[in-house]
């Protein structure tokens, strides 16, 4: 090898000279000889042969890295460009923009603006394969690694059709746009995701899907002017992989990559996060808003909205979530009472023995609160109740005829 | 998957504009439209998703039964694992450019992206793709695949009207591939493939330019017909060149006589026939972009020649087609364009065939062939069948 990199070493002395290792010296080089080019990227040289030589080496390696991985040109500043890829940063002078493109072009084996195809094909060295094709020793893994990707069935979310026709009739827009477009950035790409969304029940195993989108959006489809540096967005998910329940919450101030509460919410959170996607819910349309309570079968919860002002989420209590408007987070807009079943004590009633019927919503903010205020946890369900007796808002949940009988007079 | 012949504009006689007026309007169009890809060029791969709007026209004209089957299981995540058989089960079936249908068996290298792809960011996009890329010039450069295919797989793209916001997406997608700072419609971009040839007195490394064409489920039963690509978009790179040297290069031991021909580019004429056939087969559909020019006095393959190696296309012009849009062009503007049928005032242009055998070409290999080699020695030692 030693000898190979004096080889080397001596052409470019002989074509070159010393001088600065710069991407300007690697085209001289690549214009002279291309040969010589793609054997100077291919040669580990070593650091004792000369500062020059190893300073261009490590450029050159760094140009085929991007051209195996994938590149990108573009503009640093007024005086400067940057080649962008497979983690390498290279620099060069803006005016040489055109130089750097065509010479990226030729490495990488594109070409624009030419007419047809060469179908006789051109002659091309064994080194200029070899630079465009990568090291043999990796192929393999490379390829089991494709393979891999291609055989991994996802775990596929969806929206229950319960929970469908209650968001087209009357939930907020805002929350149908975020269900079409933030809630699947985040389940195919989370910054973390954690297991247990209840201490039991069917959401024992629950997932909840966290993540960064860039922003909120509006009851228009827009992005709304407000700040979520601060925040995340949250998918929740039963172990059936349907999704009932998607909001902005606020981080947690220790691990910007999960949500305030995590600790109280949650069960264990996953080392890795499994590949999910969720589908389904591009045929959503919103209907006008209507202030109502609706319940979410697989949520077991309760949802409440008082306005469609776009709004985040506020974790109280294992039974409460408070929703906030982004535009003034001193208004209330709505919340989220959760654990139904346990709330109308029929967890262990089957499903044909239920029966669809309507209670007031202030039964169940009743309920939770006198539970909760054995923990002290009372804060909010005031303002919630008043507002729920106000304007008379009644859920049509599922109860065991029992219980039907008992809940008559409330 | 398509052919890709290059192109004379053929002057339009009807029109009223001089030459002059014609130059300025093509800057004007020009620089209108690199005016509105700069807009689109600061949003992400993913936000141009968001962008996209739905084909009123495709909610009452659904897919062609043979798309709506593919759908069917590409839009299915669980069924992953028969995605990329599926589309090359249809390629084989249903692309018009028989060179495509004969790689599809097991030379197309296919790259499925979904949505939930698009959701992990551009880098991740790029990995992908550069990782299938790097996988097809391996592959390719054992002769075991001329193709290549990248499939955006989404409902939402499948059921989008052809727009500016559906353009963008596709040049977005076709700059991170290409590693690209700015591309835009109408020009031609390659990509190149290599191939080692090892015999007996040697080796030698050559590399084909293989053109990247765009496709799309918006072309299913519109005027580009032909164009159309189950899922949702989709480019295709592929080299009939290189295709016909590796397949002549590993039918050698097999068919001595194929050293005949020397020098053994000349091979490669030979796919004449099939370019021919692929634009005959297409212009039979009912909604033909391209089709086969009557022979004309420039036609200089005569004699037994071009009974044998033309056979049932020898009536057809073999120097040039008529295409109603520029089959070497990467992005054809005019595929994002909502109309079903094509304006009758649009001219169809000349393209020519030339680009699979020079007739000025001293070693021009379609003349004196049998003294060398029958063509249908060539075709079976190839392979090909029509």
């Amino acid at each position: 090898m030693k000898s190979r990199t004096d080889s080397i070493h001596s052409k470019l002395m002989n074509l070159h000279g010393n001088g600065e290792p710069t991407i300007e010296g690697l085209i001289r080089v690549y214009n002279d000889d291309p040969d010589l080019f793609f054997a100077l990227s291919m040669e580990q040289v070593e650091e004792s042969a000369s500062a020059w030589l190893a300073g261009l080496g490590r450029l050159a390696q760094q140009l085929r890295q991007m051209v195996l991985r994938g590149f990108e040109i573009r503009r640093r500043n007024a005086n400067e460009g940057e080649i962008l890829g497979a983690g390498h940063t290279v620099i060069f002078d803006s005016a040489m923009e055109n130089t750097i493109q065509s010479f990226m072009r030729s490495l990488n084996g594109t070409a624009v603006g030419r007419k047809g195809q060469d179908y006789r094909g051109t002659a091309m060295s064994e080194t200029e394969m070899l630079f465009r094709l990568g090291d043999p020793v990796t192929w393999a893994a490379e390829q089991a690694e494709l393979l891999k990707r291609v055989e991994t069935v996802p775990l596929v979310l969806r929206i229950g059709d319960d929970d469908k026709d209650a968001l087209t009739s009357g939930t907020p827009a805002y929350a149908i746009y975020s269900l079409q477009r933030l809630a699947p950035r985040v389940v195919a790409a989370p910054h973390s995701v954690y297991r247990g969304l209840r201490q039991s029940g069917p959401l024992k195993n629950g997932l909840a899907f966290c993540g960064h989108p860039k922003f909120a959006l509006g009851n228009d489809a827009k992005a709304l002017d407000a700040r979520t540096d601060n925040m995340m967005f949250v998918v929740y998910a039963d172990q059936e992989g349907y999704v009932f329940d998607w909001d902005w919450v606020k981080t947690d101030a220790a691990d910007p990559s999960s949500p305030h509460h995590n600790h109280e919410r949650f069960g264990e959170r996953m080392n890795e996060a499994p590949p999910a996607m969720l589908i389904g819910t591009e045929s959503l349309v919103q209907g006008p808003f209507c202030p109502q309570a609706w319940w979410s079968s697989r949520g077991d919860c309760v949802f409440y909205y008082i306005s469609d002002a776009p709004s985040f989420a506020q974790w109280v209590n294992d039974d409460l979530t408070v929703f906030w408007s982004f535009a003034d987070d001193s208004i209330m807009t709505g919340c989220k009472v959760k654990n139904i079943s346990r709330l109308l004590q029929n967890r262990e009633a089957s499903k044909a023995q239920k029966k669809k019927g309507y209670l007031p919503l202030v039964y169940f903010l009743g309920r939770s609160l006198s539970m909760q205020s054995l923990n002290g946890h009372t804060r909010h369900y005031g303002e919630l109740v008043q507002r729920a007796e106000q304007s008379g808002t009644e859920v049509q949940v599922e109860v065991p005829p029992q219980q039907e009988h008992t809940l008559a007079g409330c | 998957v398509a052919a890709n012949p290059t192109l004379t504009n053929r002057p339009d006689p009807n029109s009223k504009l001089s030459e002059v007026n014609r130059n300025r309007h093509l800057l004007f169009v020009t620089l209108l439209r690199s005016q509105i890809r700069l807009i689109s060029m600061l949003k992400t791969i993913d936000q141009l998703l968001d962008d996209l709007v739905a084909d009123p026209w495709r909610q009452s004209q659904p897919f062609s039964a043979d798309m709506a089957k593919v759908h069917a299981v590409l839009f299915d995540p669980t069924k992953i694992r028969q995605h990329q058989q599926i589309v090359l089960d249809w390629v084989k079936r249903e692309q018009p450019c028989l060179f495509g249908r004969m790689a599809a068996d097991e030379q197309i290298e296919i790259c499925i992206l979904t949505e939930r792809d698009i959701y992990r960011g551009e880098e991740y996009v790029k990995s992908v793709m550069a990782a299938h890329r790097l996988q097809w010039k391996r592959q390719g450069s054992v002769g075991k695949q001329h193709g290549f295919i990248i499939s955006l797989v989404s409902p939402r793209i499948a059921q989008a009207t052809p727009s500016s916001e559906l353009r963008d997406l596709a040049l977005r997608l076709l700059e991170i591939y290409l590693s690209e700072q700015q591309i835009a419609p109408d020009e031609i971009f390659l990509d190149s493939l290599p191939l080692r040839i090892v015999r007996t007195d040697g080796a030698q490394c050559r590399n084909w330019s293989a053109g990247v064409n765009f496709f799309g489920a918006q072309g299913d039963q519109r005027w580009w017909h032909d164009h159309r690509f189950p899922g949702g978009i989709a480019f295709s790179m592929n080299s009939v060149g290189h295709m016909t040297r590796s397949r002549l290069e590993a039918a050698l031991p097999e068919h001595p006589n194929l050293q005949r021909i020397t020098p053994t580019d000349r091979l490669v004429d030979f796919a004449l026939y099939f370019a021919m056939k692929t634009i005959h087969k297409a212009s039979l559909g009912a909604l033909p972009g391209t089709k086969l020019a009557p022979r004309e006095a420039l036609c200089v393959l005569g004699g037994s020649a071009r009974g044998s190696v033309l056979r049932d296309m020898q009536a057809y012009n073999e120097r040039m087609y008529f295409g109603q849009y520029h089959t070497d062009v990467t992005v054809p503007s005019e595929h994002f364009d909502p109309a079903v049928k094509r304006s009758t005032d649009a001219p169809m242009r000349d393209l020519l065939f030339t680009y699979l055998h020079d007739q000025n070409d001293p070693d021009y290999g379609l003349m004196g062939l049998g003294a060398e080699i029958s063509p249908e020695e060539v075709f079976a030692a190839l392979g090909w069948t029509a």
